[in-house]
């Protein structure tokens, strides 16, 4: 991708992803940098189809050529897929959210008191299949 | 031409391998051909930061959109429902959600009961002791006791964590009068023959890296390995050879377009009811009562969201279900429809689910974006309901006139359309799980998009009878016109419940495996 393609990115990413809300702009986040590039080491068959779409828009005023874009839902989801798969994997974005991913977490056996109470509640219901 | 088997398998799911596991603890040689390979866990990337990125390229559940080298095309333009599959060793069970239910007695019975579709040649009292056998090799996670079923042995591991989400669902029922109980999975919750116990690592549908859920490239096909099958990978069946009226075998395609012929005493189709019906269709075989391909049942599915203002544990868990509600299974016909559904409480996951996933209705871009993914990350549970589909003969399996495979083999074309009673059920269930996620504190209430990406249990197009001019396989799956042709897949279901069907499946071939043993001695068989 090159810089006129990254340019692109950024500034059609920004507009599906503005700042706000204590959170930066997709082209804060690096929508258009590293972003980008996370997104095309996962999805690399995404790179042609993408590349294509950020040469139409190119140049062009931003708001316009995504409303273009929204007419054509391919060429919006792709968009969309790069938009939000660079925001949503940016690590200062992530702990911004306060989401840790997901680390190995053992499940432990949570049918304390409490849920056992729960259960007889439900047996007190009684059977609920038909026989046959 | 290889060495005749004493039982070809073709398939090498869940079906094909309970029954290649059993037949070979028998004794029997078994040759089990798969058009598949075997899953790379090394691209089961959960607990990696791309693993959202990456799940739906490695771990798609569409074959039309996957197109991996064991896959084929299936027009599915007159279907409202895509097919979901997996086609590769470990089948539907690498992708699948580790749900384990068993049909209900009332399943077995939905003609005398309900005066519509078609009553199984066996009961669940005689499924019974195969449902608990499954229930151990594929070391089921779930509590005993629950009141939605007949009492039997207990599941070999207990359930998974009712969590946050789970004892919010158990109050909220308990409230409302509702039936409720911690969900069944194929998840291990403990250390089980070899698998590790659940680190809940949120990708039971994309393939579960530590091995926690079972499939059965994990459970069964290294010990059926061990005990001496032969299983072939890469290797796409043409069609059945026939001689004399009997299966004499398999003649089938590698990679490289190469043909080969498989000899065997018995054939067993494990192909899943979209493989196995165009398996039977391409060999023109086992159809005297016209009803391959034909009964096509898929069950709609539906998920309803709800939105909490507390975290609620939505981002992070097992992918199976934290509980399981059968209240709306069985008829009522008050509520005017016939039969029921089964709903799953589950998680909801990560932060590109919140943008993506159906079960949100949508994304939320621009001024809103930040506040939609807040208000969903973590913040969210979700009924995923599943529910029964009638039998109609006009729901089917068939060649398509122009489609073809790689090989040139005519692709499968799927003709469904869901019937009134389905869309009636469906609205039905829908409104009453916006009650129950109201009753649990939710503030707000998505109905998942629609989408034709439901098509996960394809059931019926081959199917049991006791009469063979209205079934094409007898009570324990042996085709009525071919003596040694069996069908251990869902195709032989006649009617399609409204539960996750792995478990039946599974029960149900190790039944047919155990049978075919018992009667191999009088098996008459073209080897």
């Amino acid at each position: 991708m090159n810089e006129r393609r990254r340019e692109t990115a950024a500034a059609l990413a920004e507009l599906l992803v503005p700042a706000g809300s204590g959170m930066p702009s997709a082209r804060e986040a690096g929508a258009g940098e590293a972003g980008l590039d996370r997104v095309l080491v996962a999805l690399p068959g995404l790179a042609a189809p993408l590349g294509a779409l950020l040469d139409r828009a190119s140049g062009r005023d931003p708001a316009e050529a995504l409303a273009e874009l929204r007419d054509d839902a391919e060429a919006f989801s792709l968009l969309a897929l790069l938009a939000a798969g660079a925001y949503l994997t940016e690590p200062e974005v992530l702990e911004r959210l306060g989401y840790r991913g997901r680390p190995a977490t053992p499940v432990g056996d949570d049918l304390d008191d409490e849920a056992i109470e729960l259960l007889e509640a439900v047996l007190a219901r009684g059977a609920t299949y038909r026989p046959a | 031409m290889s060495e005749p088997a004493d039982v070809l398998v073709v398939g090498a799911g869940p079906a094909g391998a309970v029954a290649a596991k059993r037949l070979t603890e028998a004794g029997l040689r078994v040759v089990c051909l798969e058009q598949g390979g075997w899953p790379d866990y090394a691209k089961a990337r959960a607990g990696h930061p791309d693993f959202e990125l990456t799940s739906s390229r490695d771990w798609d559940w569409n074959p039309n959109t996957r197109r991996a080298p064991g896959d084929y095309p299936v027009a599915d333009s007159t279907s409202d429902a895509a097919a979901l599959m997996w086609n590769g060793v470990g089948g539907g069970s690498v992708i699948y959600a580790g749900v384990w239910e068993r049909n209900l007695p009332s399943d077995f019975r939905v003609r005398t009961l309900d005066g519509i579709a078609d009553d199984w040649p066996l009961t669940y009292d005689e499924l019974l002791p195969y449902y608990e056998q499954v229930d151990r090799d594929f070391g089921v996670s779930g509590l005993d006791g629950d009141p939605a079923h007949p009492r039997g042995a207990p599941p070999p591991l207990p359930p998974v964590p009712l969590g946050t989400i789970g004892r919010l669902g158990a109050r909220a029922h308990n409230a409302l009068g509702w039936h409720w109980w911690p969900g069944p999975n194929a998840i291990a919750t403990r250390p089980y023959c070899k698998r590790t116990p659940c680190v809940q690592r949120t990708a039971c549908l994309w393939a579960c890296p530590d091995g926690a859920k079972a499939s059965v490239d994990r459970t069964h096909w290294p010990v059926a390995i061990e005990r001496g099958a032969r299983l072939v990978t890469g290797a796409r069946v043409r069609e059945l050879v026939l001689r004399d009226g009997l299966v004499e075998g398999a003649l089938w395609l590698d990679r490289d377009g190469r043909e080969h012929v498989q000899r065997a005493a018995v054939t067993v189709l494990a192909a899943n009811a979209v493989g196995t019906a165009r398996l039977l269709l391409l060999s023109d075989v086992a159809n005297s009562s016209g009803l391959v391909g034909r009964r096509l049942m898929i069950h709609p599915w539906e998920t309803v969201t709800g939105l909490f203002h507390e975290d609620v544990g939505g981002a992070q868990g097992p992918w199976g279900q934290l509980l399981h509600c059968l209240e709306f299974y069985e008829t009522d016909a008050a509520r005017g429809f016939a039969r029921g559904a089964k709903w799953g409480l589950m998680v909801t996951g990560g932060p590109l689910a919140t943008v993506f996933a159906p079960q949100f209705g949508g994304p939320v871009f621009g001024e809103g974006f930040h506040a939609a993914v807040r208000s969903r990350l973590g913040r969210s549970a979700m009924w995923g309901i599943v529910g029964e589909d009638l039998p109609h003969e006009e729901n089917r399996v068939v060649l398509d006139a122009e489609l073809s495979d790689e090989h040139g083999i005519p692709a499968p074309r799927i003709i469904h359309t869901a019937d009134a009673n389905s869309k009636r059920l469906m609205a039905f269930m829908v409104e009453r799980a916006r009650e129950s996620l109201a009753a649990m504190g939710a503030y707000e209430t998505i109905v998942g998009l629609p989408s034709r990406e439901i098509g996960w249990h394809l059931l019926g197009t081959a199917r049991m009878g006791e009469d063979p001019a209205g079934s094409v396989v007898d009570r324990f799956g042996r085709s009525h016109d071919v003596p040694n042709l069996w069908i251990v897949d869902g195709s032989t279901w006649p009617t399609s419940a409204a539960v996750n069907p792995t478990a039946t499946i599974a029960a149900l071939a190790l039944r047919s495996a155990e049978r075919l043993i018992a009667v191999r001695r009088d098996q008459e068989s073209a080897a």
